[in-house]
């Protein structure tokens, strides 16, 4: 990703310099009061499994509203247009959704302390090695990208030297997660998270004010750049001209393999709903999170779009072109004033942050729970993992810097590993769903279907850039190449399953559907705590944002 | 006994709503708030124009003033639940 903002220095009078250390003190602040809280290994990975649904729900869609992601989308927004949207209302709520009313008693019943965790009891300790070893591999190098990327930033907002900017920001990351553990992380991404919103959304008010109101700025795009820029759907039927290719594979590949083998298999995400304090809150950890989610297009997306009319050379070639990751910065820069510029520029770095700390605070449990204990030394004392723990932390924040610096000089690599994880989440997924709903599935069934997946991503997406399989673009083959992953995968599982000889019943006790641990007096909720009701509210929802965009 | 029991338990729960989220988030917003909102009043008329004719820093400032208030007050009025000696992992819903 380049996040050259060269020519962007922002002009930060005294004021947005003091909202900014002002967070920062705050920051070390809840690190230095929650470390009273962290007095065994469960407080430090899990939070103690203590905190309310709001707490746990915000945080999990702020661990993913890292500033490359706010970054990215609004850069895909000005690069493609408004079909972005179907990241979040078809690529996201539904899995989300799915995630608390389906899978999260699975997780949180069966009392496992992370994602691997759960396959190694389900399946067996091949398929748990896979998915520990790839997710901490996967966690460490987004660390470094996330890093990077804040270090870019911070030289080009405030002319930092870049290398400062990356210990700098490492060394705040990994104080405020040594202090306060996970409880610390989630504490800052729930702060953040407002912070970010009170940034953007003046932003976002003075851009379409400037563009000429919604309506406006749909009508410009699209008579600039073609009906499929500003719609969602047009184009989308086979061998249309929408950049994000056909309806099916949007639905099927996007909405279904891609987005639930995100969402509800990454342990960055799981971990935020295992630290709540009731199987209730848990579940509806997520679904609280599919709320905001359905508005985050609004100060992504929408800012991306009014930059295309707004920047000039953005996304251009010349001399005065501005990257398409610039589309935020350059609007911040052109637009707001003292005070508004600093809290946008606070919510900016501040979400860096937490999308580092999101990855240092799972790597760290996953090694230790996963790795350290089930292979390495298992039977210690708690105190000891405890301080395993705090060491992975440090550990995996040292890489995390290294890892920035390879990111720094080797783009194209960190592209590709970033890509090749991708290929592993689909795979895992269907490992996960069937594992769940399958009793007959076999222990060594889930390793295969893993690795024959990812294998069948991988090759679909060689033949795409060979030219052998033509799609309309990268976006077109990811969304195919999850459909065949999961078909793949799924194949192999119940070929390997029928074959081979089943786990023993007692032994799936809180894994398998139909024994697992429900929560007895859901029904007894409010409505506003149940997550059937809340999830179709947000699916309803999502269909309505649909309609509402196709009528600008 | 009972008095230093009562004491004791008066000033954890004194700690847990300094320590709350959301006395962190309120007071942040209250800070924030000021500091923007009297960027907002100071605003020259070239920083108004630049942000397309809008006082943002008046508004926006003033915004996340309530906002952190409204944090504080939601603190106040719904207090902490302090955890049971015996911490069991499904805990009534309370809060």
């Amino acid at each position: 990703m380049n996040l050259a903002v060269a020519d962007l220095q922002l002009e930060m009078s005294a004021v947005d310099i003091f909202l900014l250390s002002v967070y920062f003190v705050f920051v070390i602040g809840i690190g230095f009061a929650l470390k009273r809280a962290v007095k065994s290994s469960s407080d430090f990975f899990l939070s103690g499994r203590s905190l309310p649904a709001w707490i746990t729900g915000l945080a999990f869609i702020s661990a993913n509203l890292g500033a490359v992601e706010i970054l990215g989308q609004s850069a895909s927004a000005a690069e493609y247009g408004a079909s972005v949207v179907h990241y979040f209302w078809i690529g996201a709520i539904p899995a989300m959704v799915f995630l608390g009313i389906v899978m999260m008693p699975f997780y949180y019943g069966s009392k496992v302390r992370s994602v691997p965790e759960y396959l190694r009891l389900r399946y067996d300790r091949k398929a748990h090695l896979a998915n520990a070893l790839t997710f901490t591999l996967a966690s460490l190098l987004i660390a470094g990208v996330n890093l990077f990327a804040l270090a870019t930033v911070i030289e080009a907002l405030l002319g930092i030297p870049l290398v400062l900017a990356i210990v700098l920001s490492a060394s705040f990351v990994l104080s405020y997660i040594l202090l306060g553990g996970l409880s610390s992380a989630i504490y800052n991404e729930v702060m953040q998270f407002f912070v970010i919103l009170a940034g953007l959304i003046p932003l976002v008010v003075i851009a379409v004010k400037e563009v000429g109101g919604l309506t406006q700025l749909f009508a410009t795009l699209g008579a600039e750049n073609g009906p499929t820029f500003n719609s969602a759907w047009t184009g989308t039927e086979p061998g249309g001209a929408n950049v994000f290719g056909d309806f099916f594979g949007i639905i099927v590949g996007l909405g279904f393999c891609l987005s639930f083998g995100y969402w509800t298999t990454n342990f960055a995400e799981v971990q935020r709903a295992m630290a709540a304090k009731s199987t209730n809150a848990a579940r509806m950890t997520p679904i609280i999170g599919a709320y905001p989610k359905l508005f985050i297009p609004l100060i992504t997306i929408l800012p991306g779009m009014c930059a295309l009319i707004l920047i000039p050379g953005l996304g251009g070639t010349g001399d005065n072109s501005v990257d398409y990751n610039n589309a935020i910065p350059a609007l911040m820069d052109q637009y707001l004033p003292a005070g508004a510029l600093g809290v946008a520029v606070t919510g900016l770095v501040a979400a860096f942050m937490a999308g580092m700390a999101a990855n240092v605070s799972s790597f760290n449990a996953v090694f230790t729970h996963d790795l350290w204990e089930e292979y390495v030394r298992p039977g210690r004392s708690d105190h000891y993992y405890l301080v395993v723990g705090r060491l992975a932390t440090v550990a995996g924040v040292v890489i995390g810097i290294g890892t920035s610096f390879i990111a720094a000089n080797f783009e194209n690599i960190a592209n590709y590993f970033q890509v090749l994880f991708t290929f592993f989440n689909v795979p895992l997924f269907v490992t996960f769903i069937i594992g769940m709903f399958w009793k007959r599935a076999s222990p060594s069934s889930g390793f295969w279907g893993i690795l024959v997946g990812t294998i069948a991503a991988v090759a679909t997406y060689v033949l795409y850039l060979q030219d052998v399989i033509p799609f309309r673009s990268d976006l077109h083959e990811s969304f195919w190449g999850g459909i065949i992953g999961f078909v793949f995968g799924a194949v192999t599982i119940v070929g390997v399953s029928l074959a081979g000889e089943a786990k023993p019943v007692e032994e799936l006790r809180g894994l398998v559907h139909g024994m697992e641990l429900r929560d007895m007096d859901e029904g007894k909720q409010p409505l506003y705590r149940r997550p059937v009701p809340m999830g179709a509210g947000a699916l309803v929802l999502s269909a309505a944002l649909y309609v509402i965009m196709s009528t600008l | 006994m009972n008095q230093t029991h009562e004491q004791e338990q008066a000033r954890l729960l004194t700690l847990a709503k300094l320590f709350d989220l959301r006395t962190f988030i309120g007071s942040l917003f209250c800070i924030f708030g000021v500091a923007v909102t009297f960027a907002g009043l100071t605003a020259s008329d070239a920083d108004i124009d630049q942000a397309s004719g809008l006082n943002v820093s008046l508004y926006s400032g003033l915004a996340m003033l309530v906002t952190g208030i409204g944090f504080i007050v939601w603190m106040l009025v719904q207090p902490p639940v302090l955890p049971a000696e015996d911490t069991k992992m499904d805990r009534p819903d309370t809060s």
